[in-house]
């Protein structure tokens, strides 16, 4: 009797310690990120920043002047151009992450290829009352194209921070061979 | 079998740990707050207007809006203006490393703040603004060599803000050691 | 002695006893452990010059390696170093962009070598990221000095590494190193000074 009841105990001590187990949320879960959503036709707010996405673009080459000289980069997939608006709301900041999620769901980082070309919004300081408009690059297999979402953040693997992501309209049609871009701009 | 002192020997050991896993928790926790509390400025002394902060006496020295034409010709677009900011300490005793992690920003009132521009932007600014005159440090770089016991410093930061929040602004002081004590100086900017 | 006193005292007997198998037991097992792992690191498959090797965060293929003086960005070593460039195709076949292929090669051959420096052919320039299922040709750099005796033929060791989706500190995702997964053993061909590649 006595010895039915302790493996009873036993096996109910390791059932209750397999359960606390498996339902502890991971740690990355409990630091993750305070997220947003929402669609490219509307601004997205969160409690620190906004962004409002004007357009999006795609294409071949990419051509800007650095330090006077003339630029092009190409790729074996696609340069994907975001061009944003920030506003921050509490403090001086930036937004240095910035991610395009694919169809497949892969997530492709903003290329530092392209971190010459000029009006960069990743290193550009953001501040309270002052809306901040510039441009993200990023470089992705053509076959991501059909379904990307932007996510971006103050830096990355954000923890208890604000994080933002906004579905893109699908792009319309074919790419440009080659995308200038100018001091103002796309 | 286990005696019964052998026994009330495990009980209290086992009753132990709930008070030792509490404190380790407490302690830790306190801890956390502590370092935190270093890191917020939430006592500020808006009071006087020389007030004694971290072995000196500080007062504005200056406080100057540019980019709506009036202080320079220079015009910045929309609502963008550069505030440049002039503190001056005079040390009342020897200040040592007790400006470390010095601090300057400025609020709106609102709960808005704005940091001050990086070392480099600055520099170029004040060379923009005055070839002739040898930029100012800020506050950082001033921490490192601060002034000697009855002498004075003057620091410069410079901030980009919104051409709506000027009338309201005030700068913010504080270092590493003191907070969450800082203190505050209205800039007295006015926008029209 | 009365009866309890011996029953006490054999089952004192009895937990040393179990306590001794449990740990001799735990002690051989570490020890075949690490001697199946000795046998597994001698096993690493010769792998031909250009044929991917999936290493788990990446597919590399070697395509070979030289000796210059000029470094894939166009500009020169310092005159008492020569760089040794090892060109590969490389793919990041993980899920989101990265830059941790730093460790991906090893020169046994050769001593004391630092960590090699990257560089993208495309651009003639440093290589940052890699992004998700675009391979490009991407050169690694390391410079030794002049007088260092280079072998004729490179061994290359590829370092592979696994994914966990829950690590076992953190429960957090990561790629964790497995050791070497290919070999790549090939020819070092030195290139004059000037002649770039």
């Amino acid at each position: 009797m006595g010895h039915l009841l302790r493996i009873f105990a036993l096996g109910m001590t390791a059932l209750v310690l397999a359960m606390l187990q498996t339902t502890t949320p991971p740690y990355a879960m409990l630091t993750g990120p305070i997220k947003t959503a929402g669609p490219q036709s509307e601004r997205v707010t969160s409690a620190t920043f906004a962004i409002d996405v004007a357009t999006v673009k795609q294409a071949r080459v990419l051509a800007y002047d650095q330090f006077g000289k003339a630029v092009e980069l190409d790729t074996s997939g696609m340069w994907v151009v975001v061009s944003a608006k920030l506003e921050g709301f509490r403090q001086t900041m930036s937004v240095r992450a910035a991610t395009l999620i694919g169809a497949s769901g892969r997530r492709y980082r903003q290329s530092q290829r392209a971190g010459g070309a000029p009006d960069v919004l990743a290193s550009k300081i953001v501040q309270p009352g002052l809306p901040t408009t510039g441009l993200f690059f990023f470089e992705i297999p053509e076959d991501e194209l059909s379904k990307m979402t932007l996510v971006v953040s103050e830096q990355y693997d954000p923890q208890l921070q604000d994080e933002i992501s906004v579905s893109l309209t699908p792009l319309p049609g074919s790419p440009q061979d080659r995308l200038d871009i100018g001091p103002d701009g796309i | 079998m286990a005696s019964d002192r052998e026994r009330k020997i495990r009980w209290l050991s086992l009753a132990s740990l709930s008070v030792l896993v509490a404190a380790a928790i407490g302690i830790n926790a306190w801890r956390n707050v502590d370092e935190y509390r270093h890191r917020i400025e939430t006592d500020v002394q808006p009071g006087p207007t020389e007030p004694d902060y971290a072995g000196a006496t500080w007062r504005i020295a200056q406080a100057r809006l540019i980019g709506d034409g009036r202080d320079t010709e220079v015009v910045l677009p929309g609502e963008m203006r550069l505030v440049i900011v002039r503190l001056s300490a005079t040390a009342t005793q020897t200040i040592g490393e007790g400006w470390g992690q010095c601090e300057v920003s400025l609020g709106d009132g609102t709960g808005r703040r704005w940091l001050p521009l990086d070392v480099v932007l600055s520099d170029d600014l004040s060379r923009d603004l005055d070839p002739a005159a040898e930029p100012l440090d800020g506050c950082g770089i001033t921490s490192l060599n601060p002034p000697a016991a009855n002498e004075t410093a003057t620091i410069e930061e410079k901030f980009v803000v919104p051409a709506s929040a000027v009338l309201a602004l005030s700068v913010t002081l504080s270092v590493g050691a003191l907070r969450p004590a800082a203190i505050a100086f209205p800039l007295g900017l006015d926008r029209s | 002695m009365t009866e309890e006193d011996t029953k006490t005292a054999r089952k004192s007997w009895r937990t040393k006893l179990l306590a001794a198998v449990g740990g001799v037991s735990a002690a051989l097992l570490s020890l075949g452990y690490s001697v199946s792992q000795q046998k597994v690191a001698t096993a690493v498959p010769q792998v031909d010059v250009g044929t991917p090797i999936s290493a788990g965060r990446w597919t590399v293929s070697v395509l070979k390696a030289q000796v210059t003086s000029e470094l894939p960005n166009g500009l020169s070593v310092s005159p008492d170093k020569r760089a040794l460039v090892v060109e590969m195709s490389l793919e990041n076949i993980s899920s989101e962009s990265s830059n941790l292929y730093g460790d991906l090669l090893v020169l046994s051959d050769i001593p004391d070598l630092p960590k090699p420096d990257f560089y993208l052919l495309r651009d003639r320039s440093i290589l940052w990221d890699l992004q998700p299922r675009m391979p490009e040709t991407v050169a690694a750099v390391w410079e030794v000095p002049v007088d260092l005796r280079l072998p004729e033929t490179l061994t290359v060791h590829v370092q592979g590494a696994a994914f966990k989706p829950r690590d076992n500190l953190y429960a957090a995702p990561g790629w964790f190193p497995t050791g070497d997964v290919a070999e790549v053993v090939f020819p070092l061909s030195e290139v004059a000074s000037g002649d770039g590649n």
